[in-house]
């Protein structure tokens, strides 16, 4: 019989930015265990709970769309779930939506393709929006937008990302700070990371610093689905 | 002025490596409102958030101190350079973790000393938290900086840094002190006024009180107590364990530590008498929890951590009263949960691969022992009743059980050893390899065996029957480290050692008295620190800070201590009579063994007239049902 799964959407926010997938990641399993939840486990010699992230996190960004799979032992009550668990929490990390996956469903890493985010840009002088949107339109106009990727212990990875990027909007300025949005590619079959986006306009634009880590938070991550996009969520209501 | 510190604490954070080291609000920190208390308390210890954190003794303190509504405590660790250096470049102080604090506004800062080769860290700390290093530079507006732990039997070399050290187990003391200072600080008197209210608690050391010389041996030529401090200053030990605190919540971190799982200890002390251990004379005498109070402590602190193991430490974890009903009872208990259950220091001769084999389930990790030596004479000098037979039975039955991975640890610069003893060491680490393999080819599980033969240096200990050994020279090592190179040679086989010349500086703080202090204040100026991470000792900066001050290192460290002679930490007493470890020196040269004395008579050593204590087998009396 196919044990039943939960889907939750987690918030991973500023006082857990620091913490990498793997803590993250066993931060949860601790959780799950305070909490009395009855998750499945993994056989073998050093059993760990069955649960899967859709992607994983870089390092100081902050999140309210990570999304993860928990394969449950016995069945349990989505809203039993969401509050058992959210009292184990430690601050910072919580569980803000859930939904019982009921057909046997494909990993949630092979189905999300999309990520939305939200950035600060720091500029290097005081301009009007119209201004950066000008800006921000002429870099998408490019032909081609080219970068360079370091790999380790590997040959940079020279490619281009205008393909990657769906969405780049510039939401509002304020003095030298200005807030932008995009939606780019994730996933297996390729990812951008935002920063790279922000790096890659502070190269084209003379306005705009290079990203900081810590001035990006993840709003969305979305699976495609004949022509529509639905969040993780979304899709096992449909 | 605390939000633009902790703001500017959160902007160098990106920039740093493993930021989670510096982050606080683990589940279960305490963060208490600053001013509402009545003593800060900062507990430090001087190495990496890691190490620091997977320290027992700190999480006792922490929490025993939190308990009291008058009293904060706060976490402080030594920053990895690459976060000094951040915070030398942005003028930030050092921090503590809950409120992230000024150390330097803290009433209290104590140290824990667990290895010698952090002490430098110690000095460093203090100038990050702009705290003058020296006891005689600092006045009543710093904190009180008091250090504990085993390192603490000889805080000589640490002398002119500190203002008061705690002999022995804190929880039995640290009320007191906090009590003292309380009251002190009410009172607006004077530091020295301070200093002279603590020497009067039993077990606390005020170094400054205290005029030594030496002579070129290191012997004590003079010692002279002023203000009224004790002569000879006794440690404080728990008298029951069982009735001792001990912490429901550990705080959880969010990062991988060194010790990763909820520790529990089970008992304190060991009677084996191995002459060169020092936990073993400084730790007596043995007392143990018991068992209902061992299952109460598990529940509640899986509950509260959710970690994924429980370890059950003691110096020597198979010696405990019925540790197998133990563990087996605790790991039918959370077999659902998935918790496991791990026995660290189990011995040769009482290691039960039965007990092993349930412990791992199906997962044939190594399995580690310590014969420490290659012969058995020198097994029988040390006093470390294994012999041979056992060492191989016991091997034979892991391997038929499908272990694989063995580990051996032996120590090289023993008393009296020669190369004949090192030769008995790569003999017997082949025999266990050879015996290995044999049963790897008659049995189905084809994989190799790997025998792994770690040979540590032995570093004479104070308070040991080996506290007059002569340490080996740097040649000496390298000699006997090159013979085992050349003899554990084979597919089976690995070697390891240890640096000899890192082993070499732990010899000079080991047995080191208060002339070392100038000298690691020097080689701190010109860059030690994080001295016990090899990417940042170097040898020639220490040679360099002893020719300084006009000092040979060489010649301190190989120095030669007479057996009537006073030492440089006589006046510091763990309770063993010093007439006892001579004896127990003696009986060494003469290759003759001391039974434990938990399963034979008593051996004599003091511990329990000198500390009117006594030794509890609580695991034993009490079924726990």
């Amino acid at each position: 019989m196919e044990n039943s799964k939960i889907r939750a959407r987690v918030l991973k926010g500023d006082e857990v930015r620091f913490i990498s997938h793997l803590d993250f990641l066993n931060t949860m399993n601790r959780a799950l265990r305070r909490a009395n939840i009855p998750i499945a486990y993994s056989q073998g010699y050093n059993p760990t709970p069955n649960i899967s992230f859709a992607t994983a996190l870089a390092v100081g960004l902050t999140s309210d769309s990570e999304y993860i799979d928990f394969e449950m032992e016995e069945k349990m009550e989505v809203q039993d779930f969401k509050e058992g668990l959210n009292k184990a929490l430690p601050k910072g990390i919580e569980v803000l939506e859930a939904e019982q996956l009921v057909a046997k469903s494909k990993s949630l890493a092979s189905l999300v393709s999309q990520s939305s985010y939200f950035a600060r840009l720091e500029l290097t002088e005081e301009i009007k929006i119209d201004k950066l949107r000008e800006e921000v339109a002429n870099f998408l106009s490019q032909q081609e937008i080219v970068i360079r990727r370091k790999r380790r212990r590997k040959k940079d990875r020279v490619f281009d990302i205008k393909p990657m990027i769906s969405k780049l909007e510039v939401i509002g300025v304020q003095e030298n700070l200005a807030t932008i949005s995009m939606l780019v590619q994730t996933g297996s079959s390729g990812n951008l990371r935002p920063e790279e986006v922000i790096d890659a306009l502070a190269d084209y634009s003379e306005f705009i610093q290079p990203a900081k880590l810590v001035n990006i938070h993840r709003s969305g991550l979305y699976i495609e689905r004949e022509g529509e996009i639905l969040t993780p969520i979304e899709a096992v209501k449909r | 002025m605390t939000i633009d510190l902790a703001n500017k604490i959160q902007e160098i954070l990106p920039e740093v490596s493993k930021p989670t080291r510096y982050m606080g609000n683990e589940l279960n920190m305490i963060k208490k409102d600053l001013n509402l208390v009545k003593v800060k308390f900062a507990l430090a210890f001087p190495d990496v958030y890691e190490v620091a954190m997977s320290h027992l003794g700190i999480k006792i303190l922490y929490h025993l101190l939190n308990e009291r509504e008058d009293v904060a405590a706060e976490r402080v660790y030594a920053p990895w350079v690459d976060m000094e250096k951040k915070m030398r470049e942005n003028d930030i102080p050092l921090f503590t973790l809950e409120n992230r604090a000024k150390v330097a506004d803290f009433d209290m800062l104590g140290f824990t000393l667990q290895y010698e080769m952090s002490y430098t860290n110690i000095l460093n700390m203090l100038d990050l938290a702009g705290i003058p290093l020296r006891s005689e530079d600092r006045g009543k507006e710093f904190p009180l900086v008091i250090v504990g732990g085993p390192c603490a039997f000889n805080p000589e070399p640490l002398a002119p840094f500190v203002d008061v050290v705690l002999l022995g187990e804190a929880e039995a003391a640290i009320g007191e002190v906090v009590d003292e200072y309380l009251a002190w600080k009410d009172s607006g008197a004077s530091k020295e006024e301070l200093l002279k209210n603590l020497s009067k608690i039993e077990g606390i050391y005020v170094p400054s009180f205290y005029e030594i010389d030496y002579n070129d041996d290191g012997e004590v030529v003079r010692f002279e107590a002023s203000n009224g401090a004790p002569e000879i200053l006794k440690k404080r030990v728990i008298q029951n364990l069982d009735e001792s605190y001990y912490p429901e919540k550990f705080i959880l971190p969010y990062m991988g530590i060194v010790h990763d799982r909820v520790t529990l200890e089970v008992a304190r002390g060991c009677t084996r008498g191995c002459r060169f251990c020092q936990a073993g004379m400084i730790y007596r005498p043995v007392r143990e929890r018991s068992h209902e109070r061992i299952k109460d402590l598990a529940r509640k602190l899986i509950e509260s951590t959710g970690y994924e193991e429980i370890s059950l430490s003691s110096l020597s974890t198979s010696d405990y009263s019925r540790i197998e009903d133990l563990a087996k009872e605790l790991l039918e208990e959370y077999k659902n949960q998935r918790v496991s259950v791990a026995l660290p220091s189990m011995r040769v001769d009482s290691f039960s691969v039965d007990l092993a084999k349930e412990l791992q389930a199906v997962r044939k990790t190594g399995l580690t022992f310590a014969p420490e030596a290659g012969t058995q004479r020198l097994r029988d000098v040390i006093n470390k009743g294994i012999d041979e037979e056992d060492l191989l039975k016991t091997t034979e039955a892991a391997f038929k059980e499908g272990w694989r991975r063995v580990k051996l640890y032996f120590m090289m610069g023993l008393p009296t050893e020669t190369l004949e003893d090192i030769r008995g060491i790569a003999d017997l680490a082949k025999k266990v390899a050879e015996l290995g393999d044999e049963i790897r080819r008659n049995s189905d599980n084809k994989r190799r065996v790997k025998v792994g033969v770690s040979v540590s240096t032995f570093v004479p200990k104070t308070h040991t029957p080996f506290q007059w050994s002569k340490f080996n020279t740097l040649e000496e090592i390298k000699e006997k480290q090159q013979l085992l190179r050349n003899e554990l040679r084979g597919k089976d086989l690995s070697f390891t050692w240890t640096d000899p010349y890192l082993s070499t500086m732990e010899a000079v703080f080991a047995r080191g008295d208060r002339r070392v202090a100038e000298v690691m204040e020097r080689a701190w100026e010109i860059g030690a620190k994080f001295d016990g991470w090899s990417e940042h000792f170097d040898y020639q900066r220490w040679q360099k800070a002893f020719e300084d001050l006009g000092y040979n290192l060489e010649e301190y460290v190989y120095r030669n201590f007479n057996l009537e002679g006073r030492l440089p930490w006589d006046h510091l007493e763990v309770g063993v009579d010093k007439r006892y470890l001579r004896k127990e020196y003696q009986k060494a040269i003469d290759v003759e063994l001391t039974p434990d004395c938990r399963f034979n008579n008593c051996t004599g050593c003091g511990i329990l007239k000198n500390l009117d204590a006594r030794i509890s087998l609580m695991g034993g009396e009490n079924s726990g049902k």
